[in-house]
């Protein structure tokens, strides 16, 4: 008897064109063949453009992708959104679990509640994805640029937002950028949307590290130049 | 002689049935043209159309009936315009409301003789089915096994939480 699993591997992908992206994590739960079909779709749809927020959580999502045979050769661009700091995220995300004896956690625990710990396993995300991408672009984004960040993560949609402090976004900006370039780690771009409180702490960073050569619109958006 | 509009040819179903029906219907299947021009003598030797049934047959040609003055897709903007939307026009979604065996065969045979704007139709129909089911509701539609075991439920669970949480 004719059925979905009756029509070709060409076929069936013909029909999976016409899925919509946000039915792709059911389409691909519902048996191996339609995983197998829906799969490359979910990832590129999904993971070409990563957005993260500077949380243990989150950062170890990343970390757990950039480890993934599969998925971490589609990750091509990693949008940071600065504001949201770590405190209570643990169990915001805690379905989100990281192995406790994994060397990346041991290696960062005793700084997992600050800033730098998550910029450590952020270091080792951008580490393992070298092993997939020449190259990566990178974005950090504050309160001004919430961009999908504010839509997704479960953060604004089931917290008070009140409990959140805003990070510091020059220093994770100078944090960010002093690791990045200590790892020699290859961005084709680089941005910073940042408003205009934070404006002047991002043009100190570039101020400093004199070899960058920047360029910044209206709307405060600087551009790096990808050459680190 | 007669014009190519008005010329019959016979098609033969897989199951034996001869089917009279106009050239320029059964020419909207790419299949079907393409072995009457390497033929060369249309409605001289019947067409075996090997694997499609009568009923299937039958239906398809309705389908190519209604659509026989349908402009000829365009090669490659037709593969862009084809994708952006899984609209169906109105004759169209009501063609396809049969049972899901057929609606299969349809897409089958359509693919089968060439005939992609009814592929498109028969795929967006299928894609419609899916859209907002949970797994389990997909898999009731459309009689399929969860073959997985509970690792891998348990993985593509995290991997769609990591999708949720881009």
């Amino acid at each position: 008897m004719a059925n979905i699993l009756s029509l070709a591997n060409e076929t069936l992908d013909h029909v999976l064109s016409y899925v919509d992206p946000n039915d792709f994590p059911a389409a691909r739960s519902t048996c191996r063949r339609m995983h197998t079909s829906v799969n490359e779709r979910f990832a590129s749809t999904y993971f070409s453009t990563r957005h993260h927020v500077f949380s243990m959580s989150s950062m170890m999502t990343l970390y757990e992708i950039s480890v993934d045979p599969f998925f971490a050769p589609f990750v091509l661009h990693i949008e940071f959104n600065t504001t949201w700091t770590f405190g209570v995220e643990t169990f915001v995300y805690e379905t989100n679990t990281f192995p406790s004896d994994h060397p990346a956690y041991l290696a960062s625990k005793p700084t997992f509640t600050e800033l730098l710990g998550t910029i450590r396993i952020l270091l080792k995300a951008l580490d393992n994805l070298k092993v997939f991408q020449s190259s990566l672009g990178l974005g950090f984004n504050d309160s001004s640029h919430l961009g999908p960040v504010s839509e997704l993560t479960r953060l604004l949609r089931h917290q008070d937002t009140k409990r959140f402090e805003r990070s510091p976004t020059g220093n994770v900006c100078a944090l960010v950028l002093s690791c990045l370039r200590s790892k020699e780690i290859s961005i084709n771009t680089l941005q910073f949307r940042v408003e205009a409180l934070h404006a002047s702490d991002v043009r100190q960073l570039i101020k400093e590290e004199k070899t960058l050569v920047c360029e910044h619109d209206e709307h405060n958006i600087y551009s790096i130049c990808p050459d680190m | 002689m007669a014009s190519t509009d008005e010329q019959k040819i016979i098609l033969v179903s897989s199951d034996g049935v001869n089917i009279q029906t106009d050239r320029i219907i059964a020419e909207r299947s790419m299949l079907i043209k393409n072995m009457i021009e390497d033929l060369g003598t249309p409605g001289e030797e019947p067409i075996p159309i090997m694997n499609v049934s009568e009923a299937v047959l039958r239906k398809v040609l309705e389908w190519c009936d209604h659509h026989k003055k349908d402009p000829p897709p365009e090669k490659d903007e037709d593969a862009d315009t084809r994708k952006k939307t899984t609209d169906i026009e109105e004759w169209d979604q009501k063609f396809m409301q049969v049972d899901q065996e057929m609606l299969f065969e349809i897409i089958l045979a359509a693919n089968y003789m060439d005939i992609k704007a009814l592929l498109d139709v028969g795929c967006k129909t299928v894609a419609n089915m899916i859209k907002g089911k949970s797994p389990e509701e997909i898999r009731k539609t459309f009689n399929i096994q969860n073959d997985f075991t509970p690792e891998e439920e348990e993985q593509i669970r995290r991997e769609n939480e990591w999708a949720e949480d881009r």
